[in-house]
C-alpha cells in the first residue's frame, strides 16, 4: 500500500483524471453523435478538434522532418542525437491526429474510402493520402528502435539500407501534408478574415511548421530532460534556435510581403477582436521569440531558449486557432466555444500521447543511439589551432 | 475566444508544471543553472599527436634534447574545470614512474598527479602554480625530467591509435563515474543516458568522497 501510494503523483493523477473524462466523453461521442458532445452546428461544423487536435498537432509533430531534414539532406551530424526522440514526438502525433480525425468524422467507420475513392480535384484527398502515407514512413523511420529492441538484426539491416531514401520521402510528404492544409482554407477566401487568408496560405503553413518543427524539438528536449533526467544539449538546440529565428523572421516577412501586395494592410488598424487576436499572434509567436534568439547570450541560455520555444509552440497554436476559427467565426454569424466534451477528448488525446512517448522512451532505445563518443583528433596541427582559438577566447 | 482559451490553457500547464517542480524541491531545466556549465563536445578533446599518455592522466613529451616534458592531460583539466596546481616535485629528484610529481586542488580537495617516466626532475614550470589548467598541454607542462628508462617506460604507455581508443574508454568511464557519485540528478543526467555530452568541471562539483574516488580510478598508475 505504501508503495502505492509513493508511486502517485501530482501529474499521473491528473493525467488519470483527464483520461477518464475522456474516456466518457468517448463514450457519449460515440452514443449520441456529433451533436450530442460539440457545440458544432451546419453553420460552424470545424472547431477544436479540427483546429487544435489536426492543425496544430500536424504542425507540432513537424519536428520530426525538420530535423531529418537537417542531418539526412544537409548532412548535418551532429544533431543526429535529436532524431530520434523527434522521429517519435511526430509518429505519434500523427497517430493521435488519426485518433482525433476518428472523433471529428461523422462517419469514421468510412475513413477507408480515400484509399479507393479517389477524388483528385478535391484538397482533402491530398491530405488524406499524405496523413496515410507519411504515417507509414514515419513507422519505418521509428522501426529501428523496435528492432534494435527486439534484436533483428537482418530486417534492422535492411532498413538502415533504406532508412535514407524513406527520410527524403518522408520530408517530401511533410511538406506536402503541411502545406495542403493551408490548401484546405483556400476554398473560404469570402468566409475567412482578410488577416489571414491569402493565396499563400500554404506557403505559411509550410513555413510555420518549419520554425514550429525545432520550437517542438527544444520544448520536447526540456520535458524528456526533466522527466527522464536527460542533460540538454544546449549547444546544439541554441543553434537550432538560431536556425528557427531565419524561419520565424522569413514567415513574418512574407505575410507582410503578402499583405501588401493584396492590400490588406488597413485590416491592421480595424479595431475588432480579430485584429487584437492577430497582433497578439504575431508578437508571441514571432517578435518575442526572435528578439530573444537574436542575443547570443539569451539563445545560449537555458531559460530563454525555453521561453523563446514555448512562445513559438504558443504563437504557432494561436496562429492555427485563429485560421480555424477565429477567422471564420464573424462570417458565420455564431459564437463558437467547445463543450466540456470536445475540450476533455482533446485533453486525453494529448495525455495519451505524452504517456505513449514515456512508455516508448522507458522501454525503447530513444535516447541511446547516437552514444556521442568525444573525437579524440591526435593531430599537432589541429591541436595548435584549438590552442590558439582558446588563446583568444 | 477559443484561440484564447486554447493558448491560456497551454500557458496554465506550462506554468503549473514549473510551480509544482518547484514544490517539489527539483529543478526545472529551463531554471537550472547547471545546463548553463560548458560541456565537452565531440570536437574538444584534441590531442597533440606528439605526446604519450599515461593512464594516470599525464603526459609525457619526449624533447630534442632528450629531455621529457611532462604534463596534466586535457582531458583531466576539461573533467576537473578549475584545478590549480600547487605543488610540484623539487628540481633534483629522482622519480619513479608511478610517484608523485605535482599536488593540485579541486574545489576542496588535494589531487596527486604522477610521473609517467622514470628519471630526474631537472626543472618545473612556475607558471603553472596557483593558475588553472587550461587545456593542460604546450605551456602549460608542469615539469621537465632527464629520463633513465625510457624505452621500457614508452611501453607502458599511450600512443596514436592506442591512444584515442583508450581516450574514448576513459570518456565513457567517467560518465559512469559521475552517474554514480553525482549528488544533482540534473547533472547525473547530463552526462547519462542521452550518451551526449559531459559538463565540464563536472567533478569539481561532486562531494570529498567521490573526488578521492576519482583519484583512485583515474589518477593512479
Amino acid at each position: 500500500m505504501k508503495t502505492l501510494t509513493s508511486k502517485i503523483t501530482f501529474w499521473g493523477t491528473v493525467a488519470a483524471v483527464i483520461v477518464a473524462a475522456g474516456l466518457y466523453s468517448t463514450f457519449l461521442r460515440f452514443t449520441q453523435g456529433l451533436g450530442g458532445v460539440t457545440n458544432l452546428n451546419d453553420a460552424f461544423p470545424w472547431g477544436l478538434w479540427i483546429g487544435f487536435d489536426i492543425l496544430c498537432g500536424v504542425g507540432l509533430a513537424a519536428g520530426g522532418f525538420t530535423i531529418c531534414a537537417v542531418t539526412h539532406i544537409f548532412n548535418i551530424e551532429k544533431f543526429k542525437p535529436l532524431t530520434r526522440p523527434a522521429i517519435l514526438t511526430a509518429f505519434l502525433g500523427y497517430v493521435m491526429v488519426i485518433f482525433a480525425l476518428m472523433y471529428d468524422l461523422g462517419r469514421p467507420w468510412a475513413i477507408w474510402h480515400a484509399i479507393i475513392m479517389w477524388n483528385t480535384h478535391s484538397v482533402m484527398f491530398e491530405v488524406a493520402w499524405c496523413v496515410m502515407l507519411y504515417t507509414s514512413v514515419l513507422f519505418l523511420e521509428f522501426s529501428p528502435i523496435l528492432l534494435e529492441r527486439f534484436r533483428m538484426k537482418k530486417t534492422l539491416r535492411v532498413i538502415r539500407m533504406a532508412l535514407i531514401p524513406i527520410m527524403i520521402l518522408g520530408i517530401l510528404l511533410s511538406t506536402l501534408h503541411q502545406s495542403s492544409l493551408g490548401s484546405l482554407y483556400l476554398i473560404v477566401p469570402n468566409k475567412m478574415h482578410p488577416l489571414w487568408w491569402s493565396m499563400f496560405l500554404p506557403v505559411f503553413f509550410f513555413l510555420s511548421a518549419v520554425s514550429v518543427g525545432f520550437a517542438m524539438v527544444i520544448f520536447e528536449s526540456y520535458l524528456s530532460a526533466k522527466a527522464f533526467n536527460h542533460g540538454l544539449k544546449l549547444p546544439l538546440l541554441s543553434q537550432i534556435a538560431g536556425v528557427m529565428s531565419v524561419v520565424l523572421i522569413v514567415n513574418l516577412a512574407a505575410k507582410f510581403i503578402d499583405m501588401a501586395y493584396s492590400g490588406d494592410l488597413p485590416y491592421l488598424l480595424v479595431k475588432g477582436p480579430e485584429t487584437y487576436l492577430f497582433y497578439l499572434e504575431m508578437l508571441i509567436g514571432t517578435l518575442i521569440p526572435v528578439a530573444i534568439l537574436s542575443v547570443k547570450k539569451y539563445r545560449s541560455d537555458n531559460k530563454w531558449l525555453y521561453v523563446a520555444a514555448v512562445m513559438t509552440v504558443g504563437g504557432f497554436v494561436l496562429n492555427r486557432m485563429n485560421v480555424s476559427v477565429t477567422s471564420l467565426e464573424a462570417s458565420s454569424s455564431v459564437a463558437y466555444f467547445p463543450g466540456i466534451y470536445e475540450i476533455s477528448i482533446t485533453l486525453m488525446l494529448v495525455v495519451l500521447g505524452m504517456l505513449a512517448f514515456r512508455f516508448i522512451v522507458q522501454h525503447f532505445p530513444v535516447f541511446e543511439a547516437h552514444k556521442e563518443l568525444p573525437e579524440i583528433i591526435v593531430d599537432a596541427k589541429a591541436f595548435h589551432e584549438t590552442e590558439l582559438s582558446m588563446q583568444h577566447k | 475566444m477559443v484561440a484564447l482559451f486554447v493558448v491560456l490553457t497551454f500557458t496554465f500547464f506550462i506554468i503549473l508544471d514549473i510551480l509544482i517542480t518547484k514544490a517539489q524541491k527539483q529543478t526545472h531545466p529551463a531554471l537550472s543553472s547547471v545546463y548553463n556549465t560548458p560541456v565537452f563536445d565531440r570536437h574538444s578533446l584534441v590531442v597533440p599527436s606528439e605526446v604519450f599518455l599515461s593512464k594516470g592522466h599525464t603526459w609525457a613529451k619526449v624533447m630534442r634534447d632528450g629531455f621529457v616534458k611532462v604534463g596534466i592531460d586535457g582531458f583531466i583539466a576539461k573533467a576537473l574545470g578549475h584545478l590549480f596546481v600547487t605543488h610540484m616535485v623539487p628540481i633534483g629528484t629522482h622519480v619513479k614512474q608511478g610517484d608523485v610529481i605535482m599536488l593540485a586542488w579541486v574545489g576542496r580537495n588535494n589531487l596527486q598527479f604522477r610521473s609517467p617516466v622514470d628519471g630526474v626532475v631537472e626543472s618545473v614550470n612556475p607558471e603553472l602554480t596557483g593558475t588553472g589548467l587550461k587545456n593542460g598541454y604546450s605551456k602549460q607542462w608542469g615539469v621537465m625530467i632527464r629520463p633513465t628508462n625510457l624505452m621500457d617506460n614508452i611501453r607502458g604507455l599511450k600512443y596514436g591509435q592506442e591512444m584515442t581508443e583508450w581516450m574514448r574508454l576513459e570518456f565513457n568511464r567517467l560518465k559512469e563515474f559521475l552517474g554514480s557519485h553525482t549528488p544533482q540528478v540534473a547533472m547525473a543526467g547530463v552526462t547519462m543516458q542521452d550518451g551526449g555530452t559531459v559538463m565540464e568541471g563536472a567533478v569539481s562539483m561532486i562531494n570529498e568522497e567521490g573526488v578521492k574516488d576519482f583519484q583512485n580510478e583515474f589518477l593512479t598508475m
